[in-house]
């Protein structure tokens, strides 16, 4: 009978381990490819139950930078997890000086290292914690999420950046995964001026690669958002990109690359999409370059081809791009117009830094929730 | 008791047991969202290399080795190559049986080799380090392999023996010399960094040659009124001296 009861016993105390977060129905976290300082958690808000959650995979690696993989995106505690990328990374960054001449590609011509990280750069009263040596981690308050009146919602954010250390430039490779699931990239362009022309002008173009994987890598499809108006009336079309090829961005006609799943959508039914918007400084460049004649680039997934200056050689021939294992490329531009806060000379030398210029895109997600978490 | 009423208990006991583990067993399956994350020594001893586990130096040496060996590497590299870089690639299996998997996904390890022949050309071979094959091998440009630390230091080196240049350095020349050593260390105070130069002219070497454009800097400072630059393979150095531009 004691043996029986022993028996009887052990279970309840297994069940009673388990119960606690069985209980709480939160779907189980993903797998993840990664671990250690690579591996990154964070659930929103920061105070409180979960509303919203990241996981994800960043990896600090030379001529790249700052890469992110396998971004997992989790819209409710109850929620499936949502794989937002596959492989997120700054391709390169193309830099034509105005004589002409030079016309460096800062990325895949050299393999340069990232700069070291410490508390100067990523001081804990912000909210940062240095990774690796090399990285460093923002979770921090990302001010107004909403406003009606005297109701409000501040929003947080989770922010990686680590810095390339290219010759005389510094490019700072940032990565923001917010509460409310939007994605921000960014690159910041910091230096001595370059020697010997430290007063010409040039651009810095990153141009982003973005393997974007919704409810896993087949079936996704992208559509070119664009909006017009004719008189008064105003009209939002988002035709399906049938092959691989680029694409131009207006800024009158707010024209996004929109990335669906054929298999998601939200409690709505409708239709679950990604838009990449571009946050442009300025304006954005052409060049004589071909792959720098366009704003937006679509191809089909091969795990090589990661450098954007071969764009035009991967979507020869266009393959089919609806309903596919899509990737989508961006390109940005910094226009570093010289002045006199860069520095001076002092003798030979040149003494002085140019300060951060930024450039970078939104992802954002449109219909993935049935209704914002942030004001429920 | 009677002898029905006990194996009755025993039965109950046994089964919740059994529900008992499972229920344990299902949560260790799916672990709670740090543990992945720490890594006690116990487990770590037994944990198996996960796909973006940074590639050690085994890695790279077994990259280059299953390349090198490799029949069709071996065509396309033809006499005494040079490694340029091995870098971790994160490639796609197939098939994938789950969006947002639970469980361990078998994913290989990949790793992108290139190589530089001697007439510049490039050989990019994508190693399978799970399997040791070659997935594949091409011709890549010139312009698509990165300089490499070597480079740096190679042309910094042509450059100190120029005459037009160590007039231009004067007494910081030995400290210079010392940089030459050990490029892009940027703790020290004085340090040769160094940017690949492309053309599109037909007559300038920069077009097809290997060419640095190199940059020298004391403290936070470049010097700036001095452009020198070098084309490898011609093995040719070029100082353009008293270039204090103005706005």
């Amino acid at each position: 009978m004691r043996r029986t009861n022993l028996l009887a016993v052990l279970p309840i105390l297994f069940g009673f381990l388990a119960l606690p977060r069985l209980a709480s129905g939160q779907t189980p976290p993903p797998w993840m490819p990664c671990s250690g300082v690579h591996l990154i958690d964070q659930k929103f808000p920061l105070v409180g139950p979960e509303e919203t959650h990241w996981r994800l995979c960043m990896e600090a690696a030379p001529r790249n930078g700052l890469i992110i993989h396998w971004a997992f995106f989790r819209k409710s505690p109850n929620a499936p997890w949502l794989r937002l990328f596959w492989d997120a990374r700054v391709s390169d960054i193309f830099v034509p000086y105005h004589s002409g001449s030079p016309r460096y590609y800062d990325m895949s011509n050299f393999s340069f290292s990232m700069t070291p990280i410490g508390s100067a750069d990523c001081p804990a009263a912000v909210g940062g914690t240095p990774l690796g040596g090399t990285v460093c981690k923002e979770v921090r308050d990302r001010g107004l999420a909403w406003k009606d009146d005297a109701n409000v919602r501040r929003g947080q954010e989770l922010v990686l950046w680590g810095a390339l250390d290219a010759a005389n430039y510094n490019y700072v490779i940032e990565w923001t995964f917010r509460d409310d699931g939007v994605v921000l990239g960014r690159v910041g362009a910091t230096a001595v001026n370059l020697p010997g022309v430290p007063y010409e002008t040039h651009v810095h173009n990153p141009i982003w690669r973005m393997d974007i994987d919704l409810n896993g890598f087949p079936s996704d499809s992208v559509s070119f958002g664009t909006h017009t108006e004719t008189g008064p009336t105003g009209v939002d079309t988002d035709p399906v990109i049938a092959q691989e090829g680029p694409r131009d961005w207006d800024p009158h006609a707010f024209n996004s690359l929109d990335v669906s799943d054929a298999t998601l959508v939200n409690g709505h039914g409708h239709k679950s999409y990604y838009q990449l918007i571009p946050l442009p400084t300025g304006g954005l460049s052409r060049h004589q370059e071909s792959f720098t004649q366009h704003d937006f680039w679509v191809t089909t997934y091969n795990g090589t081809e990661l450098w954007a200056a071969q764009l035009p050689n991967y979507v020869n021939p266009p393959q089919n791009a609806a309903n596919a294992d899509i990737v989508v490329w961006y390109k940005g531009s910094i226009h570093h117009h010289p002045r006199d806060e860069d520095g001076e000379y002092v003798g030979h030398y040149w003494h002085g830094e140019a300060l951060v210029m930024w450039t970078g895109f939104m992802l954002k997600p449109h219909d993935l929730f049935d209704r914002t978490p942030l004001n429920p | 008791m009677s002898g029905q009423t006990l194996g009755l208990n025993r039965l109950a006991g046994v089964l919740l047991l059994v529900s008992g583990f499972a229920a344990s067993l299902a949560v260790a399956q799916s672990p709670p969202i740090d543990q992945q994350k720490q890594s006690p020594s116990k487990r770590d001893a037994k944990k198996q290399v996960l796909p973006l586990d940074p590639l050690t130096a085994d890695d790279r040496g077994l990259a280059d080795k299953i390349a090198r060996e490799d029949p069709r590497v071996r065509e396309l590299l033809g006499d005494r190559p040079q490694l340029v870089s091995i870098a971790l690639l994160f490639l796609k299996p197939e098939h994938e049986e789950s969006a947002a998997p639970t469980k361990p996904v078998a994913i290989d390890r990949h790793a992108e080799v290139l190589f530089r022949r001697e007439d510049e050309v490039g050989v990019r071979a994508v190693v399978n380090l799970s399997k040791r094959t070659v997935v594949s091998a091409e011709r890549v440009t010139s312009m698509e392999l990165p300089l490499t630390p070597e480079d740096i230091s190679q042309a910094a080196k042509l450059a100190l023996a120029d005459v037009e240049l160590r007039s231009a350095l004067g007494d910081e020349l030995k400290s210079y010399a010392a940089a030459a050593e050990a490029p892009d260390a940027r703790t020290k105070q004085f340090a040769i960094t160094g940017l690949r130069l492309f053309s599109k002219g037909e007559d300038d070497p920069c077009t097809k040659h290997r060419c640095v454009q190199l940059m020298f800097r004391r403290g936070r400072d470049y010097l700036s009124d001095t452009t020198v630059w070098v084309d490898l393979t011609e093995r040719h150095v070029y100082v353009e001296r008293g270039k204090n531009e103005t706005h």
